[in-house]
């Protein structure tokens, strides 16, 4: 009875956390490049129970205690194309990412939105340097330059450097770092890729809107439920405290 | 409940993103009939997640990004006033503001004053490729611009008397131009340095509108309201899971 209780409030726990997740997929309906997280519950890990006789213990079968939030998984599915005109900013066509360069280290994006800095480099609306094929910043210099399908960054002289691309091959080790930046936490396995790109275009979000608030709906009657199981079980106590004993 | 109070916050940075959206997008609108005004978007910028126990990787919340210029071209709309210069391409005209510095225009409705002196609708000098004030000399009873940006003074006799050569300026990076007093753009220390452009043409007699899409702009603004009301209601939600907690005991 009192681990009804636990479980129960596991429940609001694990619902919490899940509408954590759908809010911030939410917050970010709009934002390019952003991919959403999936709220994934499992169960605690379940033990069985043995009932102790005098010679051996006999099984009698599985106990579980209530959800938690077990992982968020990304959903890399691409989302759908903006146009913008930007001459420098491209979707990527595919599974691959950008490649920038950050004062905490190479960081991977889907946001293609590029624009030179002050210095004439090409860089992210953040600023971070995107990186070319050797893996060093694009000069572009002052004169109106463009990016072509494959990768390329042409100027009026001619080709200037070639994006990097770069595809995972367990994007699930891929962690977002925000403003739309990948880390690499070990084992994504992102490899080299030749570029196949939209100029003109920006990857708007994929969060899809009437998902998460499906989702949303349910984690907040679930939670309801979990509360009304507490009080449940609150209940139950009381009655045992106030009750077992009583003579009258 | 720290947890809880998470999915509050992300509501509301949506709630406060959207808010300087529908700000922007009032802006673009207001300055439809603006010479040479370049609309202005606000990019949501996901937020660098918090790692509350047992969620990994969850981007908590959005934010407003730095401000984009959209720095296409205006349509070309033709006054045949001779001072009115359009510009199509990169490009700025250098104007001396009354404090004596330099700043950068691309409302180009510009006039001569009482002293010669070709002056913006503001008053403030237009300066040459040299960063001298343009001043068209006595005597003369019409004044030229060419597209190559030769100013040409028109003198009683009949003759053309060459004035000033008008050079259009850009920076190394637009992003950083930050707008300055009366309609002019100030270079700003991320803007880098600032040259004469070849990319850019002058259109004489005619003016550079807004490069306001009203279209676009009516669906940005649809779009701003609707991730609002997306968000108040996620806010909502939130906020109605705290009032079950506040109701576990009573």
């Amino acid at each position: 009875m009192i681990r009804g209780l636990y479980s129960a409030a596991a429940g609001l726990v694990a619902a919490s956390a899940a509408e954590d997740v759908l809010a911030a997929n939410l917050a970010n309906a709009d934002t390019p490049g952003f991919k959403q997280a999936r709220p994934l519950q499992g169960a605690f890990a379940g033990m069985y129970l043995q009932r102790l006789t005098a010679a051996e213990a006999v099984p009698v079968g599985a106990i579980g205690f209530g959800p938690q939030m077990a992982e968020t998984p990304i959903d890399f599915r691409p989302g759908p194309l903006q146009a913008t005109g930007n001459p420098l900013g491209a979707a990527v066509d595919g599974p691959g990412f950008f490649v920038v360069q950050t004062p905490a280290g190479v960081r991977y994006t889907r946001a293609g939105d590029f624009t030179v800095d002050a210095q004439g480099r090409l860089v992210t609306r953040q600023g971070y340097p995107v990186l070319d094929q050797q893996g060093a910043p694009v000069n572009v210099g002052r004169d109106p330059a463009h990016l072509n399908a494959d990768g390329t960054v042409v100027g009026p002289g001619g080709p200037v450097a070639r994006l990097a691309l770069a595809v995972p091959s367990n994007p699930g080790a891929l962690r977002p770092v925000g403003e739309g930046l990948y880390q690499d936490t070990g084992g994504a396995g992102m490899a080299p890729a030749s570029a196949v790109l939209r100029p003109g275009f920006l990857e708007a979000s994929n969060v899809d809107v009437v998902v998460q608030m499906t989702r949303l709906l349910a984690v907040a009657r679930s939670f309801e439920t979990s509360q009304a199981l507490v009080r449940a079980a609150d209940q139950t106590l009381a009655d045992t405290v106030e009750r077992v004993g009583r003579l009258a | 409940m720290e947890a809880l109070i998470q999915g509050l916050w992300s509501a509301a940075s949506g709630m406060e993103v959207g808010a300087r959206q529908v700000d922007a997008l009032a802006v673009d609108m207001a300055n439809v009939n603006t010479v040479g005004f370049k609309s202005v978007q606000v990019p949501p910028v996901a937020l660098p997640p918090r790692a509350p126990a047992g969620v990994p990787g969850l981007e908590a919340g959005v934010g407003a990004g730095a401000p984009v210029r959209d720095w296409t071209d205006g349509a070309v709309e033709f006054t045949g006033r001779p001072w009115d210069l359009a510009i199509q391409g990169p490009g700025l005209f250098p104007v001396r503001l009354a404090d004596g510095t330099t700043a950068y225009t691309r409302a180009g409705a510009f006039h001569v004053d009482g002293s010669g002196n070709v002056v913006d609708r503001f008053g403030h000098f237009l300066l040459d490729g040299s960063g001298q004030p343009v001043v068209v000399p006595q005597g003369a009873v019409g004044t030229r611009v060419t597209p190559d940006g030769q100013v040409l003074a028109e003198m009683a006799d009949g003759s053309t008397r060459p004035v000033a050569t008008l050079s259009l300026f850009w920076p190394q990076s637009p992003d950083g131009l930050q707008p300055g007093p009366d309609g002019t753009w100030v270079a700003g220390a991320s803007a880098g340095s600032v040259a004469a452009v070849s990319g850019g043409r002058i259109v004489p007699g005619a003016l550079e509108t807004a490069n306001v899409d009203v279209a676009s702009a009516m669906v940005g603004l649809v779009l701003a309201q609707r991730a609002y009301q997306l968000n108040a209601q996620a806010l909502q939600t939130a906020d109605q899971m705290w009032a079950e907690v506040n109701r576990l005991r009573g």
